[in-house]
């Protein structure tokens, strides 16, 4: 195999130490794939946390202190999205369980480091979806505008409703009311993540789904969407949650078991094999091996590791590299089949080729 | 639900410290972070005479208004009130209230 | 090979204060225009790192027989739609300016103009149309070193103001008033921009070669131009400044706590002030005379 573009970066995240052996010449690429991908704030977390952000050469230093400050003030602003959307669901009593990032952040998980946030992701059961639209708009939050089709398209089809921007903080929550979209064809109860929800430390109306349930999701959401512009940031968001989960007791049979249960195997024997491929993830042999009996073999798995592998990349623009947009390309197509009735698969996508061709 | 003790029992206002709220003062002006938030403002007379006050002690309304008067060496007692009710209305909103 | 040629061909890495960014264009009018204002920058054919890889080049398409368009790139991404090629050169100018706004968070950046004289730094904050470029040109062509006419840039550690020394960026009447400055070199003016016509000031050799001597500040001073105005230098609240340098900064909600303690003491240290102006010879002569009692005072 030809050696990655990136593998300078990826040797970084596994080893951070090996960045004060990355001559100076090769710091440019590898602050704009870092910066490209996402991933520079948390390069920058972890010599930071080893204490050698300081023996990196004065001019790359900078820029990680940047991306550092940069993350630094993405993790006050989400606390305090939070700390909104918990008043403005008040009245409501409900659960305020949150997903992705948000929960991330507000459990202090290593997978908040250096790290930026984007929307919030939220959970709430769907009877109460409308509840919450109203108790959201009533605190500043405005339906985004989209057109009919997408309208439709989320509501109907999707996991959630239209995004909700806040008339003052421009803010983004995503409100969902599970994690798959109903018409996907792998199902999932919503009430089984409703169960399993855990409560935040000192924040007793605030949750963030299990360990197993978090992985579950961060793998389904990364492996089955298709929009592979920051997946490399994710997959190390799954590293540093597989590390930091794999040491609590119980969590390896429960994630199996889960994973059965709400058949979702396949994206979770793809987190749990690129995180080891990639990243030197450590995974137990019967954990792998239980997720790979599921899995794709043979030629189909080779064909599946070319893309993923491809996809799962930090491009320099000044250098691009036209295999990772192609893999992507056919990953975003294989996503909206895998979460789309056939009858609207082909439409869809049509529109979306023409809105592109607009912008 | 403003409060369960009864209508004799005035609610105390205290600053929400626990936001991480920097402040410094010029001429009677104070400018304050609301560190969780990320915001800053800049209070008026009143409003800087207010938060002062309020960063000794916690106090009801009154007590308040009272005090912020004394600070302020003010005539127009009755206008000083009124804008009271406006500040803490403000405060609250910008999360500098408990 | 001359600087023009060397930004067509392979490009050039060009110092200017604390960033090096690498520079290319094919477009003549940009290689000529970086030629002229960066003729006393330092300035190689080969570096070990670039903060930045920024170019402008001609867009494709039909469209480029009848309006040709100009597409700048800064480390390979696209940040802003095309503009009209006759406008490449403040193109790059705008967006050499937007990668370091967008990226050095090592700094708290102010969008104001920044002189020094004495080693004390006169931050001179404004919106357009304030005369705030106007007035930096024409300080820097009066013996005021230029730090910058549009990104100052303010030290985490000590408070202390790098020099970006760069063009000054000149609208409509101003370039007129500037040329007629002696020692100003100016560039063709680029026509019809979003901000009217727009001509570019090569900074004072002198400025050029001291950028990395930083300096502490010492007035904030909101220049506004006034025709009917009478020329005056006036105190200000300093509560009302915090908040106005902190509206003009392109990054200080980034750092927190940081910027607030930052701010405070750079409100706390520096005088204050408004300076309303219809003319700039008596607004120089007031600010020389600020610079004045200061150095008898030191």
């Amino acid at each position: 195999m030809r050696p990655r573009p990136d593998a300078i970066l990826i040797a970084a995240l596994r080893e951070p130490e090996r960045l004060l052996d990355v001559p100076l010449s090769e710091w440019g690429a590898l602050i704009r794939r870092g910066r490209h991908a996402g991933l520079l704030g948390r390069l920058a977390f972890l010599l930071d946390e080893r204490g050698l952000i300081g023996r990196v050469p004065e001019q790359p230093r900078q820029h990680l202190v940047s991306a550092l400050t940069m993350a630094e003030k993405h993790r006050r602003d989400v606390l305090w999205e939070v700390r909104c959307l918990e008043q403005a669901l008040e009245p409501l009593a409900l659960p305020l369980i949150l997903l992705k990032g948000a929960a991330y952040a507000i459990a202090d998980l290593p997978a908040s480091r250096g790290r930026t946030f984007g929307d919030i992701d939220i959970l709430v059961p769907r009877a109460a979806i409308r509840d919450v639209e109203r108790c959201l708009a009533a605190a500043g939050w405005r339906p985004s505008p989209v057109d009919r089709w997408d309208e439709r398209f989320y509501r109907e089809w999707m996991h959630q409703i239209p995004p909700m921007v806040h008339a003052y903080r421009d803010t983004i929550v995503d409100v969902h009311h599970t994690i798959v979209p109903p018409t996907a064809r792998v199902k999932l109860s919503p009430s089984k993540l409703l169960e399993t929800a855990r409560p935040v430390a000192n924040r007793p109306n605030v949750f963030t789904l299990g360990p197993a349930e978090i992985i579950v999701h961060s793998a389904t959401h990364l492996f089955n969407e298709g929009e592979f512009g920051r997946s490399l940031r994710d997959l190390t968001d799954l590293d540093l949650l597989l590390r930091h989960f794999g040491s609590v007791p119980d969590f390896w049979p429960s994630l199996l078991a889960r994973t059965e249960e709400l058949d979702l195997l396949r994206p979770v024997f793809y987190a749990l094999r690129y995180t080891q491929r990639i990243l030197g993830t450590p995974v137990p042999d019967h954990v792998a091996n239980a997720a790979g009996k599921r899995g794709p073999a043979g030629v189909r798995l080779r064909v599946m590791d070319a893309l993923f592998e491809r996809a799962l990349a930090a491009e320099d623009l000044e250098d691009p590299d036209r295999s990772v947009s192609a893999a992507r390309f056919m990953l975003y197509i294989r996503g909206h089949y895998l979460r789309l009735p056939p009858r609207l698969l082909l439409p869809h996508l049509v529109r979306k080729a023409a809105l592109r061709g607009k912008a | 639900m403003e409060s369960d003790i009864g209508p004799a029992a005035a609610r105390l206002y205290r600053l929400a410290t626990e936001n991480g709220l920097v402040w410094r003062s010029w001429d009677g002006e104070i400018v304050v972070l609301n560190e969780a938030s990320g915001d800053t403002h800049r209070l008026d007379l009143v409003a800087s005479a207010a938060f002062e006050v309020l960063l000794d002690a916690p106090a009801d309304a009154q007590t308040l208004t009272r005090r912020v008067i004394e600070e302020l060496g003010a005539v127009d007692e009755q206008r000083i009130a009124s804008s009271i009710e406006t500040v803490l209305g403000k405060f609250a909103e910008l999360g500098l209230l408990a | 090979m001359n600087l023009a040629a060397r930004a067509a061909a392979g490009g050039f890495f060009l110092r200017t204060g604390p960033f090096v960014f690498h520079v290319r264009s094919s477009m003549p009018a940009v290689t000529s225009g970086v030629a002229l204002l960066y003729a006393d920058h330092p300035v190689t054919d080969a570096a070990e790192f670039a903060d930045f890889r920024v170019s402008v080049s001609p867009a494709s398409g039909v469209r480029r027989y009848w309006r040709p368009q100009a597409i700048f790139r800064c480390d390979g991404f696209q940040p802003f739609k095309p503009l009209p090629a006759a406008q490449a050169l403040p193109f790059l100018e705008w967006g050499m300016n937007w990668a370091i706004a967008e990226h050095a968070h090592q700094f708290l950046i102010i969008h104001a103009a920044a002189v020094e004289r004495d080693g004390r730094v006169a931050i001179l904050p404004g919106l357009s149309g304030s005369g705030k470029s106007t007035l930096c040109a024409a300080l820097a062509l009066r013996g005021w070193r230029l730090f910058t006419d549009e990104l100052t840039l303010i030290s985490l550690h000590d408070s202390a103001i790098s020099p970006l020394v760069r063009p000054v960026s000149l609208k409509n009447e101003s370039i007129e008033v500037i040329r007629r400055f002696p020692g100003a070199t100016l560039s063709d003016p680029a026509e019809d921009t979003a901000k009217g016509t727009v001509a570019l000031m090569k900074p004072p050799v002198e400025s050029v070669r001291r950028a990395d001597e930083r300096a502490l500040p010492a007035w904030i001073v909101f220049p506004r131009f006034g025709r009917m105005e009478t020329t005056r230098l006036e105190p200000r609240s300093k509560a009302e400044t915090f908040i106005e340098l902190a509206n003009n900064s392109f990054n200080y909600h980034v750092h927190g706590r940081r910027g607030f303690e930052l701010l405070a003491g750079i409100i706390e240290r520096c005088a204050c002030l408004s300076l309303t102006f219809n003319d700039l010879e008596p607004a120089i002569a007031l600010l020389d005379g600020l610079a004045e009692r200061s150095r008898a005072a030191a």
